[in-house]
């Protein structure tokens, strides 16, 4: 065959050496693997065919006049269950912090037995010790007008408590 | 038994009452020189093994529409060789490196598998192709071993004629190197 011959004369122009080496096929194979081999293809097709597609399945499923109602049912079941939990979801409880101040008072006001009296008047003395320190860091004072306005304002019972 | 022609064989194929007669006689006829083309990438039987069988359930898959202006041989042989080179690339992601670049590596395996059967050149011969980037050793097995033209490594690779003829040049010449360096 021309080509074999074209191919051998390339080689050998080429690598010499590697023209000089018998070809043979080192490799080998079980025994009667190329005797099986079709029937283990034809085999592998036909599991295959068997195997109905998911969607084939489905649609077997649904157009089955004795799973309808099974079907109905799991439909209805999955679409209200979507939608508890989206709703859920699209609508959650209210964040502590975005609850209006007065909303939280009136609550308070009118649930007040149910709350315990110290804990209020902690979180109340905090939230007056805040506001104070804000106000004050608002008026901008320097020290100097601190000192005066404690000197003229203050009782001295006051500042003896506070600065002894 | 004679062989029939590839023209008879899709002929025979696209009627449905011979559709699975035909592929039976397509499979025998082309399934070693699949198989060997197969080995020579992935080296093990097992793994030739499990690449033959994905190559003719696709061919069995696709063969509805293959256009007859084609090589049915050339067609095969690219089928193959694509699902060659995605098992070896796979097998490369699975164990995170480049696997059987070592060409002792190969020597060793060849060595105790139970598959293989041949001498020393035989075996350094090997090592000297497995150690070629993929492109080179799918061009260089089909040229060596299959005895193909380049048109229809061409086809079976979709690369031009002359850079076959370049590539094929470059991995003889690397081969020959690596038998003289020993």
């Amino acid at each position: 065959m021309k080509t074999d011959k074209d191919i051998l004369q390339e080689l050998q122009q080429i690598a010499p050496q590697l023209a000089k080496i018998e070809k043979k096929q080192p490799y080998q194979v079980p025994a009667n693997y190329f005797e099986e081999l079709p029937q283990a293809i034809q085999k592998e097709i036909s599991l295959q065919n068997q195997r109905p597609k998911i969607w084939e399945w489905l649609y077997q499923l649904i157009v089955q006049p004795q799973y309808r109602l099974a079907v109905a049912v799991f439909v209805a079941v999955f679409i209200a269950g979507f939608y508890y939990f989206n709703y859920n979801t699209m609508n959650p409880a209210p964040e502590f912090n975005q609850l209006a101040l007065e909303e939280m008072d009136t609550y308070i006001n009118d649930n007040l037995d149910d709350f315990d009296e110290s804990l209020l008047l902690e979180n109340s003395m905090a939230m007056l010790d805040e506001s104070t320190e804000s106000a004050v860091e608002e008026m901008e004072l320097t020290d100097e007008e601190i000192e005066d306005y404690l000197i003229d304002e203050a009782d001295d019972q006051f500042l003896e408590e506070e600065l002894l | 038994m004679s062989e029939i022609d590839d023209k008879s064989l899709l002929a025979k194929f696209r009627n449905p009452d011979t559709q699975h007669y035909a592929f039976n006689l397509l499979v025998r006829k082309y399934q070693e020189k699949l198989y060997w083309h197969v080995r020579r990438m992935v080296i093990e039987h097992e793994d030739a093994n499990d690449v033959i069988q994905n190559v003719l359930i696709k061919v069995w898959k696709n063969l509805g529409n293959f256009r007859e202006g084609s090589k049915l041989y050339t067609w095969l042989y690219r089928i193959a060789t694509n699902e060659s080179l995605t098992f070896l690339n796979k097998k490369k992601k699975k164990f995170f490196a480049p696997i059987d670049d070592d060409e002792s590596d190969l020597s060793n395996r060849l060595k105790a598998d139970p598959f293989f059967d041949g001498d020393e050149v035989t075996l350094k011969l090997k090592a000297a192709i497995h150690a070629l980037p993929e492109k080179q050793q799918l061009v260089f097995n089909m040229r060596y071993y299959d005895e193909m033209t380049y048109e229809d490594i061409s086809d079976v690779l979709g690369t031009s004629v002359g850079a076959l003829k370049a590539s094929y040049h470059h991995a003889v010449k690397k081969i020959e190197k690596f038998l003289k360096d020993d």
